[in-house]
């Protein structure tokens, strides 16, 4: 492959993804639904979860290793055949798709209740679905390219956001630590899966990836510097809010808005806030777009823009539809459907370390 | 057609051929045979044509192709053998000798016309560092860039291109240095033109281009040749045209519009600060109006409040909405800045006048538009003059952005930023990303990014451009124990 080539992922798009795309989805509405559950250890559930995605992001990096950059429907086609291929990625169209509906309802909700809270409509997030397709309709490379400048706009935003945010944290709120219990925190965890479970996007972007030396080396620091965002996110939420953090339903917002220097300026947290809001967009986008990527490969289409504007107008129609049942879809996404989040986030991924057929092969024409 | 010996026959085909009143023919005996000249009137040199044509052929005793060839006293001759090299030549603005019994014909390029002389282009002044700028003249542009790179690698290859105009379009590269491809592939496209006239240089860049509906432009732009020169070295294309003082480049990456010329002769600390102030008034200048529109609208809570009291006084008893009263504040500036680009010079004061006192003063005392409005587009239409390659474009992109923001607020205006950073990331020209070095991040290429190095670490040639021959600076260290 032709080093100058722009048109693929490299490593280092893949660290730069994880850092751009990964904080921002879940310091919407995570840490309330984690408060909920785990209480003031809520930060280890959080933590829980990062090293779950860590496993499957190893499981990945495993297969990508072995397959020397093949695409990952393409190694399942090897092992157990097109239509066993087909029907995991029909498997994980639906596990991006409601994936993707918790994540735009939250978004929605938090644009809704926060940005326009006196002037919202109908309209309001609509451009948000337009954006959705406008994004799959890209080819994978973007992404990466995307990451490359969004990753600043993330980090600055956050720093900015925890910045403003340290001096009214109490740390000592969170102790003792494991105080609320095993069976809470992990049912803090089983609750956040649907927030976590990125390791996974790394097995549909392995296909743009070449082989790389010492490329784990990159990953792993990065994967987990991306996680320790939320997991510090946690802290000071429950750290700022302690036994109230429960009623406190976007932290994002809430967290910095007592920083003495708001008082002085204004809120100059908005200036974190929209710095996320823009690459969160991104972010909460991305499940919609490897929902196109599983259409796109089942039905072997090549016209991707039609497809990316069907999967978003099937997301917008099913979140007008359940628009006022939001509550509850949160209550089965948190719940009972959480065990479908971890077979697909975690357990079909650790499975794939399994697909060892024509490997050597792939190894071979590597050479 | 083939030159027919009889002279009679060849005055016949040339009067078809270039039936024009402004073109000449002079007919005088040589050696006891009738010889003839042909050229176009106003392209001509008549005083060359006399001193170093007339007179050598007159004292010839024998007329023969090559004696005429041995006696003119022009560097640039051409033997012609058919009728439709005559009429090229001779539109080109050359003199072409033909003599009775001779199925042949010679061009001498006596040509004169005026042309514009050298001088510092009006669109890329600087402090320091040449002054020197394209004219329309395409010999006189190719001098330029001899005299700057005397290397036989330094390659022009002449195309003439447009079915009435015959313009002569020149890639320039240099051999070896060019990305791999690149030159076939413009090379390629400039045969496949097939337009009636090329007037300009944007003419070209317009079939030049890959993506045809682009809202962005796909080729660097300059006047300047030493910024020519440079991106030559960079392993890019030049295509310059006669008649046009703007040379084209490609790849074009938008980070080229925010270098400027003078910066790579000062300090990398005032080129770098220059760059960031460059890239703070775009984003200003495309995001102050927009937001500013989607605050008042949808999100008071994020301006601060002795600001907002500001705002609320000024705007008091303003009959138009805030997003309606930015566009037409924005309207009044587009409209004056259209007049000012297209007034002749002395009336240009005038413009001035009226626009900003009469216009602006008298709309805010009248209420029509508030203080605020009009200072943001004021500064807006200012920042984005700091990169002016790129404020047609980018003034599109401010209004679909003020458009947005006052229809659906600021999280809609961020979307739109979001996608215009996809369009960005996702546009390429000539296997080149708009966006490189950022997007993707080439890391070596940094260096000559917003924050620039010193000169002395481009030891490579970027990246981005592909070029084959990677090196362009070698650090030369004095031995031990030579120095002094």
């Amino acid at each position: 492959m032709d080093n100058n080539d722009n048109n693929h992922f490299r490593i280092r798009n893949v660290c730069l993804f994880f850092i751009a795309f990964l904080p921002a989805t879940k310091i919407f509405l995570l840490p309330h639904v984690l408060a909920r559950a785990a209480g003031a250890d809520m930060w280890i559930s959080a933590a829980v979860n990062v090293v779950l995605d860590a496993i499957t992001l190893f499981s990945a990096f495993v297969l990508w290793k072995r397959y020397g950059g093949k695409d990952y429907y393409e190694i399942l086609t090897l092992n157990i055949g097109k239509i066993g291929a087909n029907i995991v990625y029909a498997a994980y169209f639906f596990y991006f798709f409601f994936k993707a509906f918790t994540l735009v309802n939250e978004q929605k909700l938090y644009v809704e209740r926060t940005l326009y809270e006196n002037t919202a409509n109908f309209f309001t997030f609509l451009p948000f679905f337009v954006f959705c397709a406008y994004l799959a309709s890209k080819k994978i490379f973007v992404l990466g390219r995307l990451a490359d400048i969004m990753f600043l706009c993330t980090a600055i935003g956050l720093i900015i956001l925890y910045a403003l945010a340290f001096s009214n944290t109490d740390f000592t709120a969170v102790l003792p630590v494991g105080a609320s219990g095993a069976g809470r925190i992990l049912k803090g965890s089983f609750s956040a899966l649907n927030w976590f479970g990125d390791g996974v996007y790394l097995f549909f972007l392995m296909g743009s990836v070449p082989p790389e030396k010492r490329a784990l080396g990159k990953l792993l620091p990065s994967y987990f510097a991306a996680g320790l965002f939320p997991v510090l996110c946690m802290l000071m939420f429950y750290g700022i809010f302690s036994s109230v953090a429960v009623r406190q339903e976007f932290a994002m917002t809430e967290i910095a808005k007592y920083s003495v220097a708001i008082n002085n300026i204004g809120r100059f947290d908005y200036v974190a806030i929209f710095a996320l809001l823009f690459t969160g967009a991104a972010a909460m986008s991305l499940p919609l777009y490897f929902a196109t990527e599983c259409v796109l490969k089942i039905a072997g289409i090549e016209k991707r823009a039609y497809v990316a504007a069907a999967v978003s107008a099937a997301m917008f129609a099913l979140v007008t539809l359940l628009r006022e049942h939001y509550a509850t879809a949160l209550d089965i996404t948190v719940g009972a459907t959480a065990a479908f989040y971890l077979a697909m986030g975690n357990v079909v991924p650790l499975l794939s370390l399994f697909l060892k057929r024509g490997a050597k092969h792939a190894e071979e024409n590597g050479r | 057609m083939k030159i027919k010996k009889e002279l009679k026959k060849s005055e016949k085909a040339l009067a078809k051929l270039l039936s024009s009143d402004d073109m000449k023919t002079l007919c005088f005996p040589v050696a006891g045979k009738e010889v003839m000249l042909v050229f176009l009137d106003g392209l001509t040199d008549k005083q060359a044509i006399g001193r170093q044509i007339m007179l050598p052929v007159k004292t010839l005793e024998e007329v023969s192709l090559e004696s005429l060839e041995g006696c003119i006293l022009e560097p640039e001759l051409k033997r012609l053998s058919t009728y439709e090299e005559i009429r090229q030549e001779v539109l080109l603005g050359h003199t072409v000798v033909l003599a009775e019994g001779l199925d042949g014909a010679v061009s001498a390029a006596a040509k004169k016309f005026e042309v514009r002389s050298v001088a510092e282009p009006p669109t890329a002044t600087v402090l320091q560092g040449p002054r020197e700028g394209f004219v329309e003249s395409i010999q006189t542009n190719i001098g330029m860039m001899r005299r700057r790179l005397k290397t036989e690698d330094l390659k022009f290859e002449q195309f003439n291109v447009g079915k009435y105009s015959s313009t002569a379009v020149c890639v320039c590269y240099i051999d070896g240095v060019v990305g791999k491809g690149l030159k076939e592939k413009i090379v390629k496209k400039i045969k496949e033109i097939d337009i009636d006239a090329v007037l300009d240089s944007s003419y070209v860049a317009r079939f030049l281009a890959e993506h045809n509906t682009s809202l962005f432009k796909q080729f660097g732009s300059t006047e300047k040749p030493d910024i020519f020169a440079a991106k030559i070295l960079e392993g890019r294309v030049g295509v310059l045209v006669d008649g046009s003082p703007i040379a084209i480049t490609a790849p074009y990456v938008i980070l080229e519009d925010f270098q400027s010329a003078e910066d790579y002769y000062v300090s990398r600390y005032r080129a770098s600060l220059g760059r960031i102030i460059r890239l703070i008034s775009i984003i200003i200048s495309l995001l102050a109006p927009s937001m500013f529109v989607a605050a008042q609208l949808f999100h008071l809570q994020i301006i601060p409040l002795a600001f907002l009291l500001t705002i609320v006084n000024s705007i008091k008893g303003i009959p138009l909405s805030p997003s309606f009263e930015m566009f037409f504040t924005l309207l009044i500036f587009e409209v004056l800045n259209e007049a000012s680009v297209r007034m002749p010079k002395y009336v240009g004061m005038v413009v001035s006048i009226v626009g900003g006192l009469v216009l602006g003063e008298t709309a805010v005392t009248a209420g029509i538009i508030s203080a605020p409005a009009l200072m943001i587009i004021a500064l807006s239409g200012i920042c984005l003059y700091t990169t002016p390659e790129l404020e047609r474009q980018f003034s599109v992109v401010r209004v679909i952005f003020l458009m947005v923001a006052g229809a659906f607020g600021m999280y809609a205006l961020l979307l739109a930023i979001s996608a215009f950073f996809i369009y960005l990331c996702a546009f390429e020209n000539y296997g080149t990303p708009l966006l490189a070095p950022y997007a993707p991040m080439v890391p070596k290429d940094l260096k000559d990014g917003f924050i620039r190095k010193n000169q002395g670490d481009e030891v490579l040639r970027p990246v981005t451009f592909k070029s084959p021959n990677k090196v362009r600076m070698r650090l030369r260290k004095e031995k031990k124990g030579n120095g002094q």
